[in-house]
């Protein structure tokens, strides 16, 4: 993999530790499902009655499966893809709220969910209450009890895990709270590595990526709705290859929420990489990727002049781990690893800059480390040696 | 989609095709299979759950719908 974009020849494979960005790289059978799916039978599925449109909605019927058994829903009709958990997000927020609706969320939001309830805040349609989180990230169940209006509290929003850093929440518990709000969960940074039951859970809307841990492509991703009756109005309306006799939107699922032609390549992807996900076994790639974030951390915590936020520990977060350098800018110590180690991570805000307001890292934010299935101890140790280096000179 | 498996698991002989304009101008699919068979297919596609939306029988005049227990 050589860094010929830049003109720039390589001496040695990059380090990517981007993973909550963006998973890189993808299993062979993800690029093969997308490529058989491109070749054989991109046609449009639902819209003509022939072979290939068959076969396109087949597919897209099982990928559908394949997404509800991996998080055990009962019906696959309540999975809806979108082209991203932004989407999927945006689908549940701007679907569900009603003039006059309080909303509860935490200081640890991605911007795909502030930016939907401020909008909506600022055209005075609902209120929003922010609770904030412990500077390690964790949810305040409690604060969030407290701040929930019966009556008049319509939604909970809430990350599984925090994309800055890693910082888990206790889904369970956040559910005890609700009351007669929904929750809503936005499972962009734990879908993948993380095991999720919804059968067991709470929860009334669940939107994922597919382009992160459960390794499709990006353009992939979906919102699950707990019992399908939940009143979200649709984002697009359009055609659904159903009813269409009538101009007016179907009210089933999942065509009332999915309009237009799906992207049934990327989706074809999504599905293979679930079942690669599967098969490696869930709890085995939360154990490999604990293990790692546990070397790190030891690695990290020993260095002078690096300081380590969020839980820095291994069973209280995911494989993401954000740092600074005493006397370097972030985007400085991201720059130098690229540059001279080959080391992918990302710095700044990550688009959550309450999260960094939350870690105390606002307004210069975080050199961000986020790991995945792909990433090895060897490379963990690299980072861990070029961060040394960095400090020392 | 899932009659369409849920059949093929249960062995039923059948066939997937575009809904007959005479019955619905949907742009959706029906089973069809041989008249001898439909109450098989009924009954496994009602242990399965499937909701069926409706059946018909086609006769030379077109398609008469089956309304039985």
């Amino acid at each position: 993999m050589a860094k010929g974009g830049r003109g720039m020849p390589s001496h040695r494979n990059p380090i990517y530790m981007d993973h909550a960005a963006t998973s890189f790289p993808k299993p062979e059978v993800v690029a093969e499902a997308m490529v058989e799916n491109l070749r054989e039978f991109s046609a449009n599925p639902g819209r003509s009655g022939h072979f290939l449109s068959l076969e396109a909605s087949r597919a897209l019927f099982e990928a559908r499966e394949t997404v509800a058994e991996f998080f055990r829903v009962d019906d696959s009709r309540k999975v809806i893809f979108t082209k991203n958990v932004t989407e999927a997000l945006n689908l549940a927020i701007y679907g569900l709220l009603r003039q006059g609706d309080h909303v509860v969320t935490t200081s640890m939001e991605h911007n795909s969910v502030m930016r939907p309830l401020r909008d909506l805040e600022a055209r005075g349609m609902v209120q929003v209450s922010v609770v904030p989180s412990s500077p390690e990230g964790c949810a305040d169940i409690e604060g969030i009890s407290a701040a929930v209006r019966p009556g008049q509290t319509r939604l909970i929003v809430i990350n599984h895990a925090s994309n800055v850093v890693g910082t888990l929440v206790d889904i369970g518990k956040v559910a005890e709270v609700k009351g007669d709000a929904y929750l809503l969960v936005d499972a962009a940074q734990s879908a993948g590595c993380f095991p999720i039951d919804l059968s067991l859970l709470d929860v009334d809307l669940f939107a994922f990526t597919g382009h992160k841990a459960l390794l499709g492509p990006q353009g992939t991703g979906g919102l699950i709705m707990r019992t399908g009756k939940e009143p979200v109005r649709p984002l697009m309306r359009g055609g659904t290859g159903s009813h269409s006799e009538f101009e007016e939107q179907p009210e089933f699922l999942p065509d009332k929420l999915e309009s237009g032609t799906p992207n049934g390549c990327g989706i074809a992807g999504l599905a293979a990489g679930i079942r690669f996900v599967k098969k490696r076994g869930i709890g085995l790639i939360r154990e490999h990727e604990k293990h790692l974030t546990a070397r790190l951390l030891e690695g990290l915590m020993r260095m002078d002049r690096v300081h380590v936020y969020g839980p820095i520990d291994p069973e209280r977060q995911t494989a993401v781990v954000s740092i600074n350098v005493d006397g370097m800018s972030p985007s400085e110590v991201g720059f130098q690893l690229d540059r001279n180690f080959d080391i992918c991570v990302r710095t700044g805000l990550h688009c959550a800059p309450a999260a960094h307001k939350t870690i105390g890292s606002f307004p210069s934010g975080t050199v961000r480390i986020s790991m995945g299935m792909t990433n090895t101890e060897d490379e963990v140790e690299e980072i861990i040696q070029g961060l040394r280096w960095l400090v020392s000179h | 989609m899932k009659a369409e498996k849920t059949l093929k698991a249960g062995g039923v002989g059948f066939d997937t095709i575009p809904v007959p304009k005479e019955i619905s101008s949907d742009c959706g699919m029906a089973i069809m299979t041989a008249s001898m068979e439909t109450h098989r297919v009924k009954q496994v596609l009602l242990k399965s759950g499937i909701a069926i939306k409706g059946m018909y029988l086609k006769t030379v005049t077109g398609y008469e719908e089956i309304n039985d227990g």
